[in-house]
């Protein structure tokens, strides 16, 4: 392969997989945005979302529409469900508590998952078929587009709520200032709870289009949600538009350093310049530094 | 005030004496220990109850007293272990040798890690030492000539004292006991100083810290370098003790189970890692008869405890003090208010 | 009284963003002054506070401290070279007593480096030893020796106020800058910080004061600046400032 298409052919994976990874981060933003705090069972919840659809497919006998619909408002409603028993009932709600629970929540979420629906990796048939496209010399598989549309999607669905939306303005409004929107009569309480739904039913979309092309085991959550921890603060903790410009980021580094540098090295080719940026801009590449008051 | 004794993490000239003498004795109590355990099992146990303690009480220092989220103490455990273990059993250094030049390397590259982490704040630097730990779990996966990557490092040889290897459980428990004993001297020492007051002000604010003349940053630097010397000299002592190392026992996930643990215990205070580690070691075993529940049922306790007792275990100690104090002595306990 | 100017600010200003906190400052404290600070909410008061005491940054003007420009130089150094400050909102320490906290306050007078901490040298044992005498004898001297060994967050604001005020005397400061020290205290104890701020003057250090208490400031101080909107709009005696027209107008503004 000359090395213009092996280039195309490695931006296109990149780019794929980055936008799996933007999914997640935004979960992590959303919540973050809500709670200050970070979010260990994002990435179960992805796991989560991938094996509820190959379950529904298989054992369930669904159609795939269906089988992955039925995946992600599980999910969500695992996630709402995760807020009202741990985070709910806390007195003082502090982030640092939240994101200790949340790893104990990551934990009972996959051991429940090994227990209920087993520990053997599962998967399904890409969305529409396995021919790859080809462009320029390079291939792409066909669910890699089904990747980037959902995510597009996603994306703009979620900037509309909350650009848009009431509820999605006094969520805003109830993370610049929770103290404020409370006063104004914004519940901080219910908007943890719907922040907890949006990013359980991000992380689901993120495994039920990713499960195609890799394959999932319940192990499978931490390395993931690992990765849209990684996207989020890239492109700036808290930012929507940060986590596509983090994970496509990240997405596209891992893929680069893959094919040129090492492939046993990429992850730590990857951290690396993770490191660096962080360092460079420590608040990720669209973050702005928090002013600090006494 | 009565009130001071267990956990509460204020030092004075005879609460400093107190809470060493508080250790001699619990010191000196774990002395007989090998002598009263049933079987080598628990023996083997109680030497990585040690191991813990150091893990998590030089954790604490950096987490519970500086207030700073570090995410790569397993990496800094597995640089000792690593460090010591192939000089050991690559390049047939002794181990006693190996064991300093992995308290070297963790030193040395928490330095270069801390410059410019540390000027990060919260999550920011939550996410450098996790990514710093994924590097290096990589580092030990792929580097496979030296580490035995994914399969592990074998043949590590133990450590011997005059002709003598430290081999069986109980040898190697008072070799554990001494160097525990050691440190947390040491750590004590270290929180009652005007060096550990300066660092027990970081968590708090560093502005204010700032404002009354200390240097925050150098702080939490020398006391991040310190607390990774820790987990290399105990990560020397795993991989000696038991002769092997893998990967994944110093993978990110070890690094935040550890914070959990610091967090369990009740942070930013002394006595809090010693109940950290004894959860963190007997727990997992206590919890084997549930078979695949095991998992889950840690989870879910965890999730109970930092429900109920915030504060972790010391917090739930206090609060129970508090409660008796207060069935017993009527009115008498509101009068300070 | 010496004239000899210790605290000099010249143009400084800062901005957040957009928002003008501080505007082309210039004044003087001299050695020896109580200096008050007032005008309304938002006036930019605190954020001059962070500006001298290092907190932040400050990019445009000067800020001179004994003669030496220090625009560059770390907070912690500023409080070696003899600054201290209390906040506006408690910053005490959390974790640690109130005698802890004042010990605090004697960090920068003292010299034991980590190694002497961890081993425990001699040297190291006598100097906690001798500050927590020091730290005692400051408590007592504000009539708060019960509270020495308190945890900092148990005791009321009002108190917490005053150990704030020994713990930056602790520092053996030549300039403290107390920012509101009698916010939200009972009228009696405004009358004990009033005591102890000519007290501390008495012994030769300079004060500067943000205060909303008007009768305070106007029997304590020496000398008003006055601001609104980061800019200075009166400086002088005190019953010179009362009766400035644009004092009385950004004041009275504000009230309508």
């Amino acid at each position: 392969m000359d090395f213009e298409a092996k280039l195309l052919q490695l931006i296109f994976a990149g780019i794929s997989t980055g936008a799996v990874y933007a999914l997640i981060a935004v979960g992590f933003n959303v919540i973050f945005k809500s709670t200050d705090a970070i979010n260990f069972s994002q990435g179960e919840w992805v796991m989560m979302g991938g094996l509820i659809a190959a379950t529904a497919i298989g054992a369930g006998q669904m159609p795939l529409v269906i089988a992955c619909i039925i995946a992600v408002l599980a999910v969500a409603t695992i996630g709402g469900l995760s807020e009202r028993l741990t985070v709910f009932p806390m007195r003082r709600p502090t982030p640092i508590l939240i994101t200790l629970i949340t790893i104990g929540l990551a934990i009972c979420t996959k051991s429940l998952v090994m227990l209920i629906l087993g520990k053997l990796p599962v998967g399904y048939k890409p969305f529409t078929g396995e021919t790859p496209i080809k462009i320029a010399g390079a291939t792409i598989h066909p669910q890699s587009l089904w990747i980037l549309g959902i995510t597009a999607v996603f994306m703009v669905a979620t900037h509309f709520f909350f650009e848009r939306t009431t509820m999605g303005k006094a969520m805003r409004a109830a993370a610049a200032d929770r103290q404020a929107a409370a006063l104004v009569g914004i519940s901080v309480r219910n908007s943890i709870l719907i922040s907890f739904v949006i990013a359980a039913a991000a992380g689901a979309i993120a495994g039920v289009i990713i499960t195609p092309m890799t394959f999932m085991v319940y192990d499978n959550g931490t390395m993931l949600g690992f990765k849209g921890f990684s996207a989020a603060m890239l492109g700036g903790l808290g930012n929507l538009y940060g986590a596509l410009v983090g994970g496509l980021t990240l997405g596209l580094l891992e893929a680069l350093a893959g094919g040129y540098v090492s492939s046993q090295f990429k992850d730590a080719v990857a951290f690396l310049v993770l490191l660096l940026v962080l360092f460079a801009r420590p608040a990720g590449i669209l973050g702005q530094r928090d002013i600090t008051r006494v | 005030m009565t009130d001071a004794a267990i956990g509460a993490p204020t030092v004075t000239t005879q609460e400093g004496a107190h809470t060493r003498r508080m250790l001699a004795i619990l010191w000196a109590i774990l002395l007989i220990f090998p002598l009263i355990a049933p079987n080598n099992y628990i023996i083997n146990l109680a030497v990585f109850f040690f191991i813990n303690l150091i893990l998590i009480a030089s954790l604490n220092l950096v987490i519970g007293y500086c207030g700073q989220i570090s995410l790569c103490h397993g990496a800094f455990f597995g640089l000792g272990a690593y460090a010591s273990g192939v000089l050991a059993a690559k390049f047939d250094v002794s181990p006693w040798l190996g064991a300093v030049v992995a308290m070297g390397m963790t030193g040395f590259s928490a330095l270069l890690i801390g410059l410019p982490a540390l000027r990060l704040r919260g999550h920011y630097l939550a996410m450098a030492t996790l990514g710093f730990n994924a590097i290096m779990t990589v580092l030990f996966n792929e580097m496979i000539s030296l580490t035995g990557g994914p399969n592990g490092l074998t043949g590590v040889p133990p450590f011997s004292l005059f002709g003598v290897d430290i081999v069986t459980d109980t040898t190697f428990f008072y070799f554990a006991w001494v160097v525990t004993g050691v440190l947390m001297l040491l750590i004590y020492n270290l929180i009652d100083s005007r060096f550990g007051r300066g660092m027990r002000t970081l968590a708090t604010s560093e502005i204010a810290a700032s404002s009354l003349g200390i240097d925050s940053f150098r702080y939490k630097l020398i006391v991040f370098v310190a607390s990774a010397l820790m987990a290399g000299i105990a990560g020397s002592m795993y991989v000696h003790f038991i002769n092997f190392a893998s990967p994944e026992t110093f993978s990110f996930f070890t690094s935040v189970f550890l914070v959990v643990m610091v967090a369990v215990g009740g942070w930013g205070n002394y006595w809090g890692p010693v109940f950290g580690a004894l959860i963190y070691t007997a727990v997992p075993e206590l919890l084997r008869a549930f078979k695949d529940l095991e998992i889950f049922v840690f989870g879910l306790s965890m999730v109970l405890v930092l429900l109920f007792f915030p504060d972790g275990v010391v917090g739930g100690i206090r609060l129970a003090k508090g409660w008796i104090l207060r069935a017993y002595t009527p009115k008498a306990g509101d009068a300070g208010r | 009284m010496s004239r000899e100017a210790l605290l000099e600010v010249n143009g400084l200003s800062h901005s957040f963003g957009g928002l003008t906190a501080v505007a082309e400052l210039d004044f003087t404290a001299t050695r020896g002054q109580i200096k008050g600070i007032i005008g309304p909410n938002g006036a930019g008061k605190t954020t001059l506070f962070n500006l001298i005491a290092g907190i932040l940054p400050a990019k445009v003007g000067t800020i001179r401290f004994k003669g030496e420009i220090v625009n560059r130089m770390p907070a912690h150094k500023r409080v070696d070279s003899g600054m201290a400050r209390t906040f506006q909102n408690l910053q005490l320490f959390a974790g640690m007593s109130v005698l802890e906290n004042v010990m605090i306050g004697c960090h920068a007078r003292t010299r034991a480096s980590f190694l002497e901490a961890v081993l425990r040298s001699p040297a190291s044992v006598r100097e906690t030893r001798s500050v927590r005498d020091r730290a005692m004898a400051a408590l007592a001297e504000f009539g708060l020796e019960r509270l020495a060994k308190r945890q900092a967050t148990d005791i009321s604001f009002g108190e917490g106020k005053v150990v704030e005020i020994a713990r930056a005397l602790a520092a053996e400061p030549e300039l403290v800058m107390l920012d509101e020290p009698t916010a939200g205290l009972p009228h009696g104890d405004i009358q004990e910080v009033a005591t102890v701020i000519r007290k501390l003057n008495d012994d030769g250090i300079t004060v500067l004061l943000v205060e909303h208490n008007m009768r305070l400031v106007m029997s304590l101080c020496d000398d008003i600046l006055v601001l609104n909107y980061g800019r200075r709009i009166a400086e002088g005696r005190p019953e010179v400032v009362r009766k400035d027209p644009e004092v009385l107008s950004a004041y009275l503004g504000e009230d309508a």
